[in-house]
């Protein structure tokens, strides 16, 4: 048979059958079954998620710092923010001891400001800018919503502002304030808002029994949590709080410092102590024989090497 | 006015029949013409031949349905159109693809005059199309009946060009084997 001939009598095929292949667009079958095994899988996913979250919180991230251990001797701590270091004002700027204390070697200053060396005329715009916001002295109102911390940056204060609350009118009232010279920078952050943070992480550190050094680093913008392990992981439980308490990562900076917790006579401590810096910080470089390391926020974070 | 009026219109010889059918179906069997020739003058032609076929033979015919009876002539004369054509090296296109696909089944050899029966193969024809699963069947029909193009067929039947294309080789083999039980030597 030749094909030309199987293709005619194709042709007087059943005309129902022929009408048939005629009709509408052929849709396939409704795959219920299929449907059903998504829905139930989607649903064990979406069901899963809350209750693997539950068991393993994400945590948050932190810098380990080998051999950056705490001393225990009186005002001699490696605060994360400055909040304690001698001499921190509000607004987190630091202004330097008065003339005839003893600086940490146990000499004494000569003058004020000897021990770091701060611009007169840019303390004296600080000054004026707490003045301007209300904010002079122990006890003073809280921090207005756009003040996100002030500095002393090489014989400039620097005043950061919250983003989206900079404004022109705002710059030229702190210049009305302080005066010429104020340097403005953006921080995500306000001041008020770390403040805030601080409290409840001190609240949830409190009772642990790691030591902790909390303080706002205005510089960073953010705020400075030190975790002394004394040689121990730092647990997942508080790296998990944290993370609770900053969801975005960026508004708590964990370091971790491994080293044991040391109580050293005073004459071993010199040159272990922090040197504050206008605006609190205590750079994590300047801590003597200390390496870091990045640890990302995860959510199965495997314990710290002991 | 329905199929059975129009169908009046012919055994009467009243020359309104072909007005009224031109007009009910006439876009139907331009389709399946234009279809087999890609040339729509062709196919115009194949449709008016059509219609002069219908009026020839109504009566004595007297078709079921009219649209499938005209549907059939101008697919008949369509493929005699696209035969000539390729005779004289023109053309191709569905029906040569067709052709070329049909000849899976088929041995290609003569068959003496009369030794077909065929009204035996067209009943093992049904046969086959029977027992195929619906979608199946019209996927048979849309593509040797019509002579719809794969890509056409993939998205009528919402397949892929490759399943529709798999799915078609799978119904030649299963044809011929059918018709091989059915005892055509095919």
């Amino acid at each position: 048979m030749k094909n030309y001939e199987l293709l005619e009598l194709i042709g007087d095929v059943n005309e129902d059958y022929v009408r048939a292949a005629d009709s509408t667009v052929i849709r396939p079958k409704f795959r219920w079954k299929t449907l059903a095994a998504c829905a139930a899988c989607a649903a064990l996913v979406l069901g899963a998620y809350p209750v693997y979250r539950a068991v393993n919180p994400p945590l948050h991230s932190y810098t380990v710092l080998e051999g950056g251990g705490m001393t225990t001797l009186d005002d001699v701590k490696a605060p994360a923010g400055g909040e304690s270091a001698p001499n921190a004002i509000p607004g987190g700027a630091y202004v330097s001891s008065d003339k005839g204390k003893p600086d940490i070697d146990g000499n004494e200053y000569a003058a004020p400001g000897q021990d770091i060396p701060v611009d007169e005329a840019a303390a004296d715009q600080y000054d004026r800018l707490l003045r301007g916001m209300g904010m002079h002295g122990e006890g003073a109102a809280s921090y207005p919503d756009w003040f996100a911390g002030a500095w002393i940056d090489q014989s400039q204060l620097t005043v950061a502002i919250v983003d989206g609350l900079r404004t022109p009118e705002l710059e030229a009232e702190i210049t009305g304030w302080c005066g010429d010279g104020v340097v403005f920078r953006d921080a995500k952050y306000s001041h008020a808002y770390l403040d805030g943070l601080m409290e409840q992480a001190v609240a949830l550190l409190d009772g642990t029994e790691l030591n902790c050094g909390v303080g706002v680093d205005v510089t960073a913008n953010c705020l400075g949590v030190d975790l002394y392990s004394d040689g121990q992981a730092i647990p997942d439980s508080i790296l998990a709080k944290l993370a609770k308490l900053d969801p975005a990562g960026d508004a708590i900076r964990v370091r971790a410092l491994t080293d044991k917790l040391s109580s050293l006579p005073e004459d071993e401590i010199k040159g272990f102590a922090v040197q504050p810096v206008p605006g609190g910080v205590s750079p994590a470089e300047d801590l003597p024989q200390t390496k870091e390391s990045s640890q990302p926020a995860r959510d199965d974070l495997p314990p710290l090497d002991k | 006015m329905d199929d059975n009026q129009i169908i009046a219109l012919f055994l009467a010889q009243d020359e309104k029949a072909i007005q009224a059918a031109q007009r009910q179906y006439g876009a139907y069997c331009f389709a399946i013409a234009n279809g087999i020739l890609n040339d729509p003058g062709a196919a115009e032609e194949c449709v008016n031949d059509a219609w002069l076929k219908c009026w020839q033979s109504i009566p004595p015919q007297r078709p079921r349905s009219l649209k499938d009876y005209a549907g059939r002539i101008v697919r008949n004369l369509a493929l005699s159109v696209r035969r000539a054509d390729a005779a004289q090296k023109r053309g191709g296109g569905q029906v040569a693809l067709a052709l070329d696909e049909l000849s899976e089944v088929v041995s290609g050899g003569d068959t003496p005059e009369g030794a077909l029966d065929r009204q035996a193969f067209r009943a093992a024809l049904d046969g086959f199309l029977a027992g195929l699963p619906e979608r199946d069947r019209k996927l048979f029909l849309r593509r040797y009946w019509y002579l719809d193009g794969t890509q056409e067929l993939a998205k009528r039947f919402r397949m892929s060009r490759t399943n529709v294309t798999t799915t078609l080789h799978r119904l030649r083999v299963k044809l011929r084997a059918h018709l091989e039980q059915e005892g055509f030597e095919v």
